[in-house]
């Protein structure tokens, strides 16, 4: 059951989106998700549910993919529309007793909803389309100015690689570790949640000593490949802006000044 | 070369008393393009004896010097390790990216170099350990034999003149073994200097060359066919001999005389046969 799991959600399908350079999809990301925030009537929506659809076309991900990452959002989607939906004041449509449904209501749960399914199909794009050691460059690389002002980048960049690393290592542990417990008579399926919570710790002990284990073999290792923190280290890849990033930069911002141009308009 | 000289060490303690010494007095040099195998049971000293080749134990007594540099100084540091380089027994723990050229990449990178002679780097280790078509592949996908590869490729991107394994087969399946064997075969015939600790008495057999440890200090150093010669004073230190040297000294036991000890069965028949004639 652990094992299926794959590092982050990386789609590989090397389309244009794909070979867009990291730190230029992050900036667009953010972008987009700030567009969303100020788009506030239909028209800006169409007009941003059309960028959204482009780029998923252009992406080439299966739509499918797009949807499941919808699901485990489902519900809190539905609250927001139903907050949304009973909690306007305003001109009333139907009224229950304490129940009511207003005209307003019902707008705001509209774009709401469209605006969460939106942000949902953007951030996605970028963890789809983007493998995590590309993110994690992105980020460091879009962190570095930040080091003037004493953010460790190269620190956090690294630590987030490493984590992404010894996910599926850790994993395949615990798995061991159950499996262990298991052939020693350990039940992790009965009794009520507080006897299975406290059924996790034979499980979670060994998985924390062998954690610190392997940091402490990792940090001599890296120690003996000469690392010494971020200063006077090079990286094998550049990171190049070319006239895909640009040309993509510029179809958002357009969007983006559509989107401002509604606003004001309607 | 590397030259140990007089070298004593101990890990620190609370209590005073509690400080054994885990070398004591040891003085060896490795030579340039050797292949040594350094032979110890556990607690031997032997793992400790390698790490004060690239300053990461540095001796309380003597002094270990690489190529005339002295471990001892801290600003040699970044030089040794450059020159050393280290292989350890787990290939989980040493491989440091999600994606195994970037993990090569590592060494070198941490070095400042060029990011198109890191480029170059990183594709001539890949190829060295025969991992070239795994490049881009994720590093938990890999076998065993596969990863502890990928770990060789990531020092030897960092160009060192000598290489430490310390036991980097003792988990690994017999094919996994044969693998990382093999790489370590072509790389000291290219003229990088081996040191291998292991326990695998038939991958000591293939070395020039086994330093014995015991107790913190060195028992024997000889060739392999020296040291398997007597395997009486080996099986007292808790190690074996080669099944094929065993047999021999064995029958050395009932009178018959074998002018070289054999460390591999081709060996054992080659001289019992022209015995029997």
């Amino acid at each position: 059951m652990l094992n299926d799991i794959t590092l982050g959600q990386f789609y590989p399908t090397n389309s244009i989106i794909h070979r867009l350079d990291p730190r230029m999809k992050i900036v667009l990301t953010v972008l987009l998700v700030v567009f969303l925030f100020v788009a506030d009537n239909l028209y800006g929506f169409i007009l941003m549910a059309a960028l959204c659809v482009l780029a998923v076309i252009v992406s080439t991900i299966p739509v499918g993919y797009i949807l499941r990452s919808f699901k485990p959002l489902l519900f809190i989607i539905f609250i927001t529309c139903m907050l949304n939906v009973f909690l306007t004041d305003g001109r009333i449509l139907w009224q229950y007793s304490f129940l009511k449904i207003t005209y307003e209501g019902v707008y705001l749960a509209v774009f709401m909803v469209i605006r969460l399914f939106l942000l949902i199909t953007v951030t996605n794009l970028l963890t789809l389309t983007t493998s995590p050691i590309l993110l994690t460059d992105g980020l460091e690389r879009l962190m570095s100015p930040l080091k003037k002002i004493k953010v460790p980048s190269h620190e956090i960049a690294m630590m987030m690689t490493i984590a992404l690393r010894f996910i599926p290592t850790l994993l395949e542990e615990t798995d061991k570790i159950i499996k262990a417990q298991s052939a020693r008579g350990a039940s992790f399926t009965s009794g009520n949640i507080f006897a299975r919570a406290k059924a996790m710790i034979p499980i979670l002990i060994p998985l924390f000593i062998s954690a610190f284990r392997r940091a402490d073999e990792l940090a001599l290792a890296m120690e003996c490949r000469c690392y010494s923190g971020g200063e006077n280290r090079t990286r094998m890849r550049r990171l190049k802006i070319q006239a895909r990033d640009i040309v993509a930069l510029l179809i958002s911002v357009v969007f983006g000044v559509a989107v401002l141009v509604t606003n004001t308009l309607f | 070369m590397i030259s140990v000289k007089n070298v004593s060490f101990s890990y620190d303690s609370e209590e005073k008393e509690d400080r054994k010494k885990v070398l004591d007095n040891v003085s060896l040099d490795i030579n340039q393009g050797e292949l040594v195998a350094v032979l110890g049971h556990n607690g031997s000293g032997k793992s400790t004896l390698v790490k004060t080749f690239n300053g990461i134990c540095i001796p309380d007594e003597g002094c270990v010097t690489v190529d005339g540099l002295d471990t001892g100084n801290e600003e040699n540091c970044g030089q040794i390790r450059r020159k050393v380089g280290m292989v350890f027994q787990n290939p989980d723990n040493q491989i440091v990216a999600t994606i195994v050229e970037e993990d090569v990449a590592f060494g070198p990178e941490n070095l400042g170099i060029e990011s198109e002679q890191i480029r170059k780097r990183v594709d001539d280790a890949l190829r060295t350990v025969g991992m070239t078509a795994y490049a881009s592949h994720a590093p938990h996908m890999l076998s065993g034999g596969q990863k502890q590869r990928v770990a060789i490729a990531g020092v030897i991107a960092m160009e060192p003149s000598y290489i430490v394994f310390d036991e980097s087969t003792a988990m690994l399946d017999p094919k996994g073994r044969k693998e990382v064997i093999e790489t370590i075969k072509k790389l000291n015939s290219k003229g990088i200097t081996i040191i291998l600790i292991t326990h695998y008495m038939e991958e000591a057999a293939l070395c020039d060359r086994i330093i014995v440890m015991n107790k913190g200090r060195v028992e024997k150093d000889g060739t392999p066919t020296e040291i398997f010669a007597d395997a009486e004073t080996m099986q007292k230190l808790g190690l074996g001999v080669p099944q094929p040297s065993l047999l021999a000294y064995e029958l050395g036991k009932q009178g018959v005389k074998f002018e070289k000890t054999p460390l591999t069965a081709e060996e054992f028949i080659k001289e019992f046969t022209g015995k029997i004639r």
